[in-house]
């Protein structure tokens, strides 16, 4: 079938992200009727012979075509209109038209079944823009002010640039720049370069203060493969000379030359609400790139798998979570080496079992940071020296985290059998969570087993309310905690996280 | 505290002492220098004189902490940027104070010389380690161990700081570099009429200030410095320099000669017991004790409210049709 045959001209404009199809000149509701009964029952083959762009002054024709290369390879009428409607979204994400039409027109008459490809964009007049917000991270359980300015499209590449300040009260502060060029040289992937100096303070948990300053360059793929280098200058400080022997062993500057490389699928059919499906993260890191054998060097791997089954009744779902991670140093004398601290393993705080995609993190019941291998903290200088059994203070610990560290999870959440809480989306669920860290090198490391690794698992279980909004996921929950250790920060009761999905 | 009453049958330091007893942090060794950092070398002569035995660890990625060298002596530290110093709080751990026992008035002049050495003498010494000419030696003492990229960031960094804080600048360096080498000169002299032909200082026994000037002669002798006006400067005493050098080899036990048997290295004390030897959960509760039940019903009761409070602000934001465009408003939506 020849869509020539009708002399036809089809517009498909996305404005509001609809379809609409008009007729050019004098139309008949007969021809459209036809027209999209055909488009309805069987493909019409069509190819496209010629991709027009108008509109572009300061964009350049190449970067408009990355973002239409699928449309060549369209074989189908059906297939062209629904690439279309992709092509357009991806424009406008870019961020750098106010308005995107795209037009499918017939092609030279002398090739029949050919169209052609109209594109119309219209810059936007005002390439800068910010941003001002306050965040909540909580793993640090901290709260941050961040301001971004942005200014696109300047060298007519689409690309972003934009410098990005956060502060959060005594804790981070961080300033960054960065570059991000959507779909590079035509990969299907964008190139991100960033400058960033950040200091972040892990003084209440683990005795010391990073500042990191460093450049990274990363090609983000557009759905699941993400690689990066990194160059960062880490100095290490402990301000308050409180940090105990094996976090003093880690204080100075080094300098980590790193790739990383991050494999992410999520099949799951809600990030707030999984109820079906596979979500799967590989995280692998080797640090020490370089001729310098003074580099950081260490590799790290994390995994985690979660998997989401519905069970078919009150909308309730099970999910089960399994993720594990090791890090360990290479290069000559690495039995002895301890691994850099700021890359180790953390569980503990009040993020959400089904937050983030993100290793062995998350176990509740357990405060930031608090389980694991602890170490006394230098003990203040002035209360030693007068009573013998009078010293008041409880001895202090810093969390030194783990080389090794595996944690799983098992969550049950359903509907409440009341219309209101379904009509928004609140649901309840109880859980069971499990993990512990260990470490594999330096002076903590005393001979381990994996019988021993297993034995020395902290397991809680509990049960909440989850309330998901537009821009977080909300849960209040009550925690039981079934093992733990004397040496962990513990948190029962009622716990309440906030989570922001991926 | 008398220190050379016993010679322990040990030979090297630190290797009959229990892991975790005392433990001195410097910077890396150096030109033939248990440490080469000029700072920590007093430190280690210090624990020497007074044959006290100690492991050592080196920590080469610190070239701008102030708080080397250290001493750990189980969980307690004593940094040298801290009151006193090192000497001060291995007194105050009472491990050992070699300026015990001396009189008054001696005390008084071990104090003034001291103060010399660590300002006088230690504003030439620093001098003469961060003056570009000797830039070899300077990244040799601090930076050995650093990756390329930093060695040359610190070093600037550490460099315009020193000179800062010596109040040198590339149009004064000449009238006061002169003027720090003078009064180095005039610390020498003064320091060659005190020793005399003695063995040490005061009394024939050592002393912190031994420990300072021995530091800080071998520091200038040993390390083969580009320019090296102190050394000449040094060498115009011949006792000072034969102090040195005898001391030199008792030490530190150079060329294949042992540490002499005075200061063979005897076990400190051990450490007071940490903290947590007491049940943890016996400590926690005299700290919570004083709040009394109203207290807790009160903070509880103010807890649950804050979470009230939260959840109905909350309800208000999800049931009251707020509607928070989120990402979806990043400023594309005027027509």
């Amino acid at each position: 079938m020849d869509p020539r045959e009708e002399d036809e001209e089809v517009e498909v404009e996305m404005e509001e992200d609809e379809e609409e199809v008009e007729r050019g000149e004098e139309s008949s509701v007969n021809l459209i009727k036809s027209m999209t009964q055909k488009l309805a029952t069987e493909p019409v083959t069509v190819r496209v012979h010629d991709i027009v762009i108008k509109g572009n002054t300061k964009t350049k024709e190449s970067v408009i075509e990355a973002q239409l290369r699928e449309l060549r390879e369209v074989t189908t009428m059906q297939e062209l209109l629904q690439e279309s409607v992709r092509a357009n979204a991806r424009l406008r994400a870019l961020g750098i038209f106010d308005k995107c039409v795209i037009t499918l027109d017939a092609g030279p008459e002398e090739l029949s079944g050919t169209a052609n490809v109209i594109v119309e964009v219209e810059e936007v007049k005002r390439p800068f823009s910010g941003d001002l917000g306050v965040f909540s991270k909580p793993e640090t359980k901290a709260w941050t002010l961040e301001g971004t300015v942005k200014y696109k499209n300047l060298g007519g590449h689409a690309e972003t640039l934009d410098a990005t300040g956060c502060y959060g009260l005594d804790t981070t502060s961080e300033l960054s720049a960065g570059v991000i060029y959507p779909r590079f040289k035509g990969l299907p992937a964008s190139l991100s370069t960033r400058v960033t100096l950040l200091t972040q303070d892990w003084q209440r948990y683990s005795s010391y203060r990073e500042r990191l300053s460093g450049f990274s360059v990363g090609l983000v793929g557009d759905n699941q493969h993400d690689i990066s280098y990194n160059l960062t200058w880490r100095d290490l400080k402990d301000p308050s000379r409180c940090a105990s022997k094996s976090v003093r062993r880690q204080l100075g500057h080094s300098l980590l030359s790193a790739v990383k490389y991050t494999y992410k699928r999520d099949d799951r059919d809600s990030a707030f609400r999984p109820r079906r499906g596979v979500a799967f993260i590989s995280t692998t890191q080797i640090a020490g790139l370089g001729p310098d054998s003074r580099l950081l060097r260490f590799a790290r791997q994390e995994v985690e798998v979660r998997l989401a089954i519905p069970l078919g009744f009150a909308n309730a779902a099970l999910n089960l979570g399994v993720a594990g991670g090791v890090i360990l140093p290479w290069g000559p004398g690495y039995k002895t080496k301890p691994t850099p601290i700021s890359d180790r393993f953390y569980m503990g705080g009040h993020s959400s079992l089904l937050g983030e995609l993100k290793g062995p993190s998350a176990l509740l019941g357990f405060r930031t940071r608090g389980v694991g291998p602890s170490e006394l903290r230098r003990p203040p200088v002035g209360p030693t020296e007068k009573g013998d059994g009078e010293v008041v203070a409880v001895p202090k610990k810093d969390t030194l985290g783990g080389d090794l560290a595996v944690s799983g999870f098992a969550d049950f959440s359903f509907d409440l059998p009341m219309r209101f809480f379904k009509e928004y989306g609140i649901h309840a669920h109880t859980f069971v969570c499990a993990g512990n860290l260990l470490p594999l090198t330096g002076e903590g490391a005393s001979a381990w087993s994996l019988r021993n690794f297993f034995s020395g698992f902290r397991v809680s279980s509990g049960a909440g309310i989850v309330i998901p909004t537009k821009l977080f996921r909300l849960e209040v929950n009550y925690c039981y905690l079934l093992r733990y250790q004397d040496s962990d920060r513990v948190k029962r009761g009622v716990q309440i996280s906030l989570n922001s999905p991926q | 505290m008398s220190m050379m009453e016993m010679a322990s049958p040990s030979d090297a330091t630190g290797s009959t002492s229990v892991p975790g007893d005392l433990v001195l942090v410097t910077r890396p060794p150096a030109f033939g220098l248990p440490t080469a950092c000029p700072a920590c070398l007093p430190a280690f002569l210090y624990l020497r004189m007074a044959a006290v035995s100690f492991q050592e660890q080196v920590t080469a990625v610190e070239p701008d902490s102030e708080d080397l060298p250290s001493v750990e002596y189980g969980e307690n530290v004593g940094f040298a940027s801290e009151n006193g110093g090192v000497v001060e709080f291995l007194r105050r751990e009472k491990i050992v104070d070699l300026d015990a026992g001396l009189s008054d008035s001696e005390k008084a002049e071990l104090e003034t010389c001291k103060a010399m050495m660590e300002s006088w003498v230690a504003d030439a010494s620093a001098y003469e380690l961060w003056m570009r000419d000797n830039d070899r030696q300077c990244k040799a003492v601090y930076f050995a161990q650093l990756p390329w990229g930093l060695v040359q960031a610190l070093d600037w960094k550490q460099r315009v700081a020193v000179m800062q804080r010596l109040g040198v600048t590339p149009e004064n360096a000449a009238v006061r570099s002169e003027e720090l080498y003078r009064k180095a000169g005039n610390a020498y002299s003064a320091l060659s009429v005190l020793l005399g032909d003695q063995k040490f200082f005061f009394n024939n026994r050592p002393t912190s200030l031994d420990a300072l000037v021995l530091g800080h002669l071998l520091f200038h002798m040993k390390v083969p410095f580009e320019i090296s006006t102190l050394k000449g400067e040094i060498s115009k005493h011949q006792n000072l320099v034969n102090y040195a050098e005898s001391w030199s080899k008792q030490l530190l036990g150079e060329d294949g000669a042992p540490i002499d048997a005075a200061f063979q290295p005897k076990v400190p004390p051990p450490p007071p017991p940490p903290a947590r030897a007491a049940p943890a959960k016996e400590k926690e509760k005299p700290a919570k004790k004083p709040r009394s039940e109203k207290d807790i019903l009160f903070k509880k009761r103010a807890k649950y409210f804050v979470i009230a409070q939260f959840v109905a602000v909350l309800m208000y934001v999800v049931f009251a049709g707020f509607e928070v465009e989120g990402d979806d408003e990043v400023g594309d939506d005027d027509e």
